[in-house]
């Protein structure tokens, strides 16, 4: 319900700038005839019914920023987790983006209790004119006499039968079952049931009553112009005066509350009396409107590269020029809002690494927590290293230090989900879950649960987070080094409100991110002793906004949980040793998982 | 008394439907109407019962008969019918002939204007 309730919410956004053009097309348009103003608002109906927009260069609709994100959950739980969340919840929803229905998600039901009423109306009113006409009685055809009526009006969808009111004078009537068959012959008995049902489901736009009020003016305009386009003035006259006596008893009409300008009778009878037949041009001229309108409200302009990626997210800063250009300017906008983190020239460790100390007070019970933020300067810096050169599940995951001596690198933290069934089994550890690329080469691909979150570095050095990937979609983006894992935090500035509100519960946790300038941010909470019990995904991503994160995503928590540093400068401890900066089950940090993947940080070359 | 018994059109093509075949029986009359009009035997019952509340025709034990005769009845009326008519809202959905406010009395004049002007321009 929620996606349909997201769709409809976008389609409307988009049928809102065709309702609007149609409105000044509809005054532009004055002297052409009156059947142009129906297709065009038929355009509206197509628009809103068709749930797919097509591309195209010569869209009008204003590019907005309202991308559809996909929506995808995940069981990306370490078992360690289950036992201290709170509600005993393992699932965390995922999602690639803040969207409406994910802010308040009391809104998709509000709009099911409103197309609801509306309906309801439908049917009441429905079922009310069939009473009244209970006790009509056939005239000829399907013309029909009714006492409790009080105007003529068509009611039926199959066989519509036409009811006039008993009181009709036989000089009226000609003129009025003129008019009700013309209504016939053009289906508007179908059209404007068709009209309000439009209107119930987007019963929240108010652009919509608004076109919908105007579609019930034309229709009657464009039917009246049909009837008396053969008349000579003396049957206009009659007409006028038929559609003045008819008109003059009946009431407001509830659905149609919005009455503006003039009384339709009397727009009407000006109509009818000062019509001349359009001159041959003015159709042509309205044609080719119909024609470029539809062209330019039914299709939207062409995705740029970033939004084909659909619920992947670049930093535009990093990304390269010549997609820069394309990119919507209110993705831009977010990343410029991000504060200027950069750090002075002195605060930079000689090894382009900073490694700072975190405490932090828990969106769970306030409860304190205790992390380690590791900034680097240079994302080129990063990568992802694997336990062995031929990952399988014979060969056990080693422990990010062991891994650190091989790679000879300056840091790892560790990296992306694994396989890890729960058991002490050597196994446990030595195969990533997902996708793993390292160097460019696709190092694991295991897509029996294909919704893990994914944070990879592309070749441009740009942190690229989403909430699913594939094999293709990560070579399509060029994806170096990334991993799966998951939820994501933080795209194009913006937090991950599923993830932020969702019932995550607290404990180690690790997130990759990255800023506007392009360093990397490693975030490790500790957890499961008193001083720090552990950090929610809300901690997570308050963490890496204060740290100016751009895009950011989790990696496997709990006891994958680590932080390594080789201390060139002896800040730790003894100078050149590899310390273990995060998690406090140190010192002895074999406790910590064995594991395949690892973020590393390589030497400056 | 009489004066006041005013039909509309449907209830008088009823009221035909007793005067041609009455004595009657309310069983017969819905089988009529249900042909003629394709009324339900309901609203048959109802509009009967009106017709005999108005006066124009009593229902004795399932038998209906006129107390005014059709010749009467016509003599006496104008053959103008009254505008019994429902004056509610009317669902838009519906194509209707005029569906807007009751114009008021300047509103009718102005048109009534408008289409008298255009008579004079013409000629």
């Amino acid at each position: 319900m929620n996606a349909v309730f997201e769709n409809l919410v976008h389609i409307s956004m988009m049928a809102n700038w065709l309702i609007l053009a149609v409105m000044l097309l509809r005054f532009l348009l004055k002297k052409a005839p009156r059947w142009i103003t129906c297709a065009l608002w038929a355009l509206v109906g197509v628009r809103l019914i068709c749930p797919f927009s097509i591309e195209s260069p010569a869209s009008l609709v204003p590019q907005t920023n309202f991308i559809m994100q996909g929506v995808v959950d995940t069981n990306l739980i370490h078992p360690e987790n289950v036992p201290l969340n709170p509600t005993g919840m393992i699932t965390t929803g995922e999602t690639g983006g803040l969207s409406v229905a994910q802010s308040l998600p009391v809104l998709p039901v509000i709009w099911c209790i409103g197309v609801f009423l509306m309906l309801c109306y439908f049917a009441f009113s429905y079922l009310k004119m069939r009473r009244l006409v209970r006790e009509a009685v056939p005239e000829q055809g399907n013309v029909w006499i009714c006492d409790a009526v009080a105007t003529p009006f068509i009611l039926g969808i199959l066989r519509p039968r036409i009811y006039l009111p008993s009181g009709i004078s036989q000089a009226n009537r000609a003129y009025v079952l003129a008019h009700e068959r013309s209504h016939l012959r053009c289906k508007d008995h179908w059209w404007k049931p068709l009209a309000f049902l439009l209107l119930a489901v987007y019963w929240f736009d108010p652009f919509v009553w608004a076109a919908y009020a105007l579609v019930c003016r034309d229709i009657e305009f464009a039917c009246d112009e049909r009837v008396i386009s053969r008349y000579g003035l003396s049957e206009k006259k009659a007409y006028s005066q038929a559609l003045l006596e008819c008109g003059s008893h009946s009431r407001l009409v509830l659905t149609c509350p919005i009455a503006f300008g003039e009384k339709a009778v009397i727009q009407r009878v000006r109509n009818v009396l000062n019509y001349k037949r359009p001159r041959f041009w003015i159709t042509l001229v309205s044609l080719t409107v119909i024609a470029a309108t539809a062209v330019g409200f039914l299709t939207v302009p062409v995705k740029t590269e970033a939004q084909n990626a659909d619920n992947v997210a670049v930093i535009p800063e990093t990304v390269p020029p010549e997609t820069e250009a394309t990119l919507p300017t209110q993705e831009t906008a977010a990343a410029e809002t991000i504060p200027e983190n950069d750090l002075p020239e002195e605060e930079w460790w000689s090894d382009g690494i900073r490694i700072e100390d975190y405490q932090g007070k828990s969106s769970y019970e306030g409860m304190s927590f205790r992390g380690h933020i590791m900034i680097i300067r240079d994302p080129s810096q990063v990568y992802l290293a694997t336990s062995s050169p031929t990952l399988s599940m014979d060969t056990p995951g080693i422990h990010a230090d062991e891994a650190m001596k091989l790679e000879h690198s300056l840091a790892a933290v560790n990296a992306g989900a694994f396989f890890d069934d729960g058991t002490a089994g050597s196994y446990v550890g030595s195969v990533p879950l997902g996708l793993a690329l390292s160097g460019s080469e696709l190092v694991w691909k295991d897509m029996r649960i294909s919704d893990y979150g994914f944070a990879g570095f592309n070749q441009d050095n740009v942190l690229i987070v989403a909430s699913s990937m594939t094999e293709e979609k990560a070579k399509e983006l060029g994806i170096r080094d990334g991993c799966s894992a998951g939820p994501v935090l933080m795209m194009n500035g913006k937090p991950n409100m599923e993830a932020y509100n969702g019932d995550s519960g607290y404990t180690r946790r690790t997130a990759v991110g990255q800023r506007a300038d392009g360093a990397v941010i490693f975030v490790c909470v500790d957890g499961r002793i008193p001083e720090s019990l552990g950090a929610t995904y809300a901690d997570m991503i308050d963490i890496l906004t204060e740290y100016g994160a751009v895009n950011a995503c989790a990696m496997e928590g709990g006891m994958s949980t680590a932080m390594f540093y080789r201390d060139a400068e002896g800040r730790y401890g003894e100078k050149g040793e590899i310390q273990l900066i995060s998690n406090s089950l140190a010192p002895n940090y074999t406790l910590t998982s064995r594991m395949p993947t690892f973020w590393m940080v390589k030497p400056v070359e | 008394m009489m004066a006041e018994i005013q039909l509309g059109v449907a209830e008088s093509r009823f009221a035909d439907i007793i005067w041609e075949n009455e004595p009657v029986s309310s069983s017969t009359l819905v089988k009529l109407a249900g042909e003629a009009f394709q009324w339900k035997r309901t609203t048959v019952h109802t509009v009967l019962r009106r017709l005999c509340d108005k006066g124009l025709f009593r229902n004795q034990e399932g038998m209906v008969t006129s107390v005014i005769s059709r010749e009467q009845f016509y003599a006496l009326q104008s053959t103008q019918f009254v505008d019994t008519a429902f004056h509610g809202s009317f669902p838009a959905f519906l194509a209707a002939f005029t569906k807007n406010r009751s114009l008021t009395k300047a509103e009718r004049e102005m048109v009534r204007e408008m289409i008298e002007e255009a008579k004079e321009e013409s000629e």
